[in-house]
């Protein structure tokens, strides 16, 4: 037992002297003190070096594995990193198809069921619309009044070649009086607002005579002027 | 592919889906590793089995590496180290903190004489005396002189400091040297 013996620290600095590449005559010369046990450090590694040179290599079926189990790996890497590749194995179809498949499964099944509502709504519209009890109402009034305005024009001779008949005569039979309850109201409306607004009319054209009236021949000339000034 | 043979240049390759990158890394380095563990286990198809493992753990964590962090041998005999562990830990069935994977191991050689004439036999006394030290100093006598990495490199693949690398280098030589010499006295 030789370099055992040596402090840590004597062993450190030998082997930090070799790692920067001196020659292990130069280290041993470092270390006169320690000599037989610096020269024993060294012949111990170059042993242990030796060994290792000597390990076994590898046999070449591993070497063939391992490109093959690398190689699918590889294979199921680039099928994970691009969505578009082709699947390199049968583990990534089948995951493709346990994965994605559920979700594309999922908006199938949606789709139809959206597809389905939408044929029973547009069935549905197709349909006539139900009327109100108002509207009901309207229909029927609107009925009895085209048969009584019928009925009328019968009794008073008008033929279907007298469609022509004046409006006014048709609104004043009997058949539209009595049928114009319907419409009253919204007459009584209309006739309201065109005569406000041909009283509104009458009002403004009596006022403008009158102002024209009192305006003197100098001062329409001042405003010509005023006009043709601004004239470009 | 570029052609180059630079590992660091092939690893960040290889990280790009470069196959052909990584075949080179592998030719490279599978027999280092392969070494490293057969002289952590003086068997030879076991270390085959392991090394396959090794490389395809490191293809699968790629992603993981950074290129920058550990030279990609390093990497590698970290992945291999963990497997070793991994291995002897799964032998035994139980679970133990590393430094009682080693006695373990002395444990079963020394209740298995047949087995310890059997890899003295096979391989040399100092391979067959590594095993016997604990974990750590495997790790820096195997990567220092058998696979003749660097202090710092050996510094990345532990997660030590090169002065604490420096320091267990020198425990180890001891201690292989004490374990060797009774291998050559029996």
């Amino acid at each position: 037992m030789k370099f055992p013996n040596l402090p840590d620290n004597i062993i450190e600095q030998a082997l930090a002297l070799y790692d920067q590449g001196k020659p292990v005559s130069a280290i041993i010369a470092a270390f006169p003190d320690h000599k037989a046990e610096v020269e024993d450090l060294f012949g111990f590694v170059s042993e242990i070096r030796h060994e290792g040179r000597q390990l076994p290599l590898p046999s070449r079926d591993a070497l063939t594995h391992v490109l093959l189990s690398v190689s699918m790996d590889t294979q199921k890497h680039v099928a994970q990193k691009s969505p578009t590749a082709s699947f390199g194995t049968f583990e990534s179809f089948q995951s493709f198809v346990t994965g994605r498949w559920t979700v594309y499964g999922s908006v199938g099944v949606v789709a139809a069921m959206a597809f389905i509502i939408f044929i029973n709504n547009f069935s549905a519209t197709n349909q006539p619309i139900p009327l109100s009890p108002n509207d009901t109402k309207v229909a029927e009034n609107t009925q009895q009044l085209v048969r009584e305005s019928s009925v009328a024009q019968d009794a008073q001779g008008i033929g279907a070649a007298t469609e022509t008949a004046s409006p006014t005569a048709l609104m004043a039979s009997p058949a539209m009086k009595s049928a114009g309850t319907a419409t009253a109201g919204s007459d009584a409306i209309l006739g309201a607002f065109f005569a406000d607004a041909s009283a509104e009319q009458a009002l403004f054209d009596t006022e403008a005579t009158a102002i024209l009236a009192n305006v003197d021949g100098a001062t329409l000339t001042g405003l010509d002027t005023t006009i043709a000034s601004y004239a470009y | 592919m570029q052609d180059t043979s630079d590992p660091r240049q092939l690893i960040i390759s290889a990280k790009d889906g470069d196959m052909a990158a990584f075949g080179k890394l592998y030719e490279l380095y599978f027999t280092p590793v392969f070494r490293y563990i057969f002289a952590r286990t003086s068997q030879h198809q076991l270390s085959e089995d392991l090394a396959q493992t090794v490389f395809i753990k490191a293809f699968e964590s790629l992603d993981r590496y950074q290129p920058t962090a550990s030279p990609p041998l390093a990497y590698l005999f970290t992945i291999a180290r963990n497997s070793v562990i991994d291995h002897w830990k799964k032998k035994k069935d139980i679970l133990f903190q590393e430094e009682d994977a080693a006695v373990s191991n002395i444990v079963d050689r020394k209740q298995n004489p047949a087995r310890d004439a059997e890899i003295k036999s096979s391989v040399g006394i100092i391979t067959a005396a590594i095993q016997e030290l604990p974990p750590d100093q495997q790790d820096v006598i195997t990567m220092k002189f058998l696979q003749e990495l660097s202090n710092a490199e050996i510094a990345q693949a532990l997660g030590k400091s090169e002065d604490a690398v420096r320091q267990l280098q020198s425990r180890a030589l001891k201690s292989l040297r004490v374990v060797s010499q009774k291998y050559e006295i029996s």
